[in-house]
């Protein structure tokens, strides 16, 4: 009779902690998944031409998704593609020459894609391992994931915000023609608002 | 880009003399003429492959759609030597030359059919090309094997010079060079060849600059416009046969032929630039 008022008791407090835990971390415990909201979401990425100075470009089209775990990063994960037909470097020309045979090849690969396969929580938010599909290659990157914010969107829904940022180098995914002209090395910045599922 | 274009006017000339040279070594003068115009298609299809190397060294295995044009160029040159060793029949040269034309449509085109976009759309499209495609080919051997004359290879080396700034006009300066290296090694062969309106250089040339266009048009931004007056433009080489022109004196054949294939190529100019 003793044992089982100390397991009650021990199963109350379990409920109690994991009650109050609900209600002052709301991120903690299962992951919240978010589908990106393309209209406020940006993805820039800057390279370097002729060795001299960086220029900045954009890509247009994103879609995807992403589940934030603050207390349990093995539930992080994220989901992204990517349109390379939508590139966007204020210059037509450039754009032209970036979405041909020379660079991304758009035709051949349409989509940038990528899928996360695990993550660790460091000082600043998280590092987040997967795998990057581009120009046709697949090969494991880590990301920087920062949370950047919850709240509610003008519609009422719940929203939450992520940036991330990886550095790629062109040579790895096969873009090596125009390595003379353009910078090797990508820098990208990907800072996403989804819509809570 | 200067660099690369540099590569491309002087590596594919040097090659094919590096190769006629080696030829002339090893056979010491003893060849036949049939045995000179076989090098003579080794080393065009050579001097293509190591300017190709030399302006945009393919990935193997082949990771986009451009590193593919020198296993076209290798195969293509292979077939040609091998119909020009054997002095292969009429039927097996077509069959030989449709081959050709399947590996250069399917090597080129068929990311277009497995990539994620709708292909169903765009069948009927590649057909149709593939179909011109083909006539223009058999437009080029019938120049040919017409007149006997150069004028098919005049055609293929005018063709492919106006290439150059088509294409690197529609977005790529890797195919413009493909272009510049593909003219280099025509015009090289042409000067210093055998001679002869050799067939097998013709399927060399035609292979290549049909995959340049076509990856131009699918993958760049080549015009439709641009890049069916580019292929059609030999086709104007048969006017100078016509009962009228037969009695001008040779020059002016020659001047009439080339300006009756700059008029389209200056289309498909024009088509790219506006």
């Amino acid at each position: 009779m003793e044992r089982m008022m100390r397991f009650s008791a021990c199963a109350n407090l379990l409920f109690m902690s994991g009650l109050v835990c609900q209600v002052t971390c709301p991120s903690a415990g299962a992951g919240e998944t978010y589908r990106a909201d393309p209209i406020h979401s940006s993805l820039v990425f800057r390279v370097k031409h002729a060795n001299t100075a960086y220029f900045w470009g954009r890509f247009n089209d994103l879609a995807g998704s992403f589940t934030l775990d603050q207390a349990d990063p093995g539930a992080i994960s994220l989901n992204f593609q990517v349109k390379t037909s939508s590139v966007d470097t204020a210059n037509a020309d450039r754009d032209r020459h970036l979405k041909g045979p020379d660079f991304f090849n758009s035709v051949q690969f349409p989509t940038i894609s990528f899928t996360s396969k695990s993550a660790k929580a460091t000082d600043k938010g998280f590092d987040v391992q997967g795998d990057l599909t581009f120009h046709g290659v697949t090969r494991p990157i880590t990301v920087h994931l920062t949370p950047t914010g919850t709240g509610k969107g003008p519609t009422g829904k719940a929203i939450g915000g992520i940036e991330a940022n990886f550095t790629i180098k062109q040579s790895d995914f096969g873009i090596t023609k125009m390595a003379a002209v353009i910078g090797d090395s990508v820098w990208v910045n990907v800072s996403v608002e989804g819509i809570k599922q | 880009v200067f660099a690369v274009l540099l590569l491309a006017l002087i590596v594919p000339p040097v090659t094919f003399a590096g190769a006629l040279a080696l030829g002339r070594w090893a056979g010491a003068g003893g060849w036949s003429r049939q045995a000179r115009s076989c090098w003579s298609t080794a080393a065009l299809g050579l001097a293509y492959l190591a300017g190709h190397a030399a302006v945009a060294c393919p990935a193997f295995p082949p990771s986009d759609v451009t590193d593919r044009i020198p296993w076209i160029a290798a195969i293509v040159t292979s077939l040609a030597v091998a119909e020009c060793a054997f002095s292969a029949t009429a039927g097996l040269a077509i069959a030989t030359r449709l081959l050709a034309l399947a590996l250069v449509g399917g090597l080129i085109l068929e990311p277009l059919v497995v990539s994620e976009q709708s292909w169903v759309n765009s069948i009927g499209w590649i057909s149709i090309t593939l179909g011109l495609c083909a006539l223009a080919w058999a437009n080029v051997w019938a120049l040919n094997g017409f007149s006997r004359a150069r004028e098919a290879r005049h055609a293929l080396i005018l063709v492919s010079a106006a290439a150059c700034p088509v294409l690197l006009l529609s977005g790529s300066v890797i195919l413009g060079a493909l272009g510049v290296v593909l003219c280099m090694s025509l015009i090289t062969e042409y000067l210093l060849g055998p001679g002869s309106s050799s067939t097998s250089t013709l399927a060399v040339g035609n292979a290549v600059l049909t995959a340049l266009l076509l990856e131009g048009h699918f993958y760049a931004s080549l015009p439709l416009t641009g890049f069916l007056f580019l292929v059609m433009a030999p086709a104007g080489g048969w006017i100078i046969h016509l009962a009228p022109s037969r009695r001008w004196s040779a020059r002016a054949q020659a001047v009439v032929n080339s300006l009756l294939v700059l008029v389209p190529l200056g289309i498909a100019l024009s088509r790219v630039l506006y």
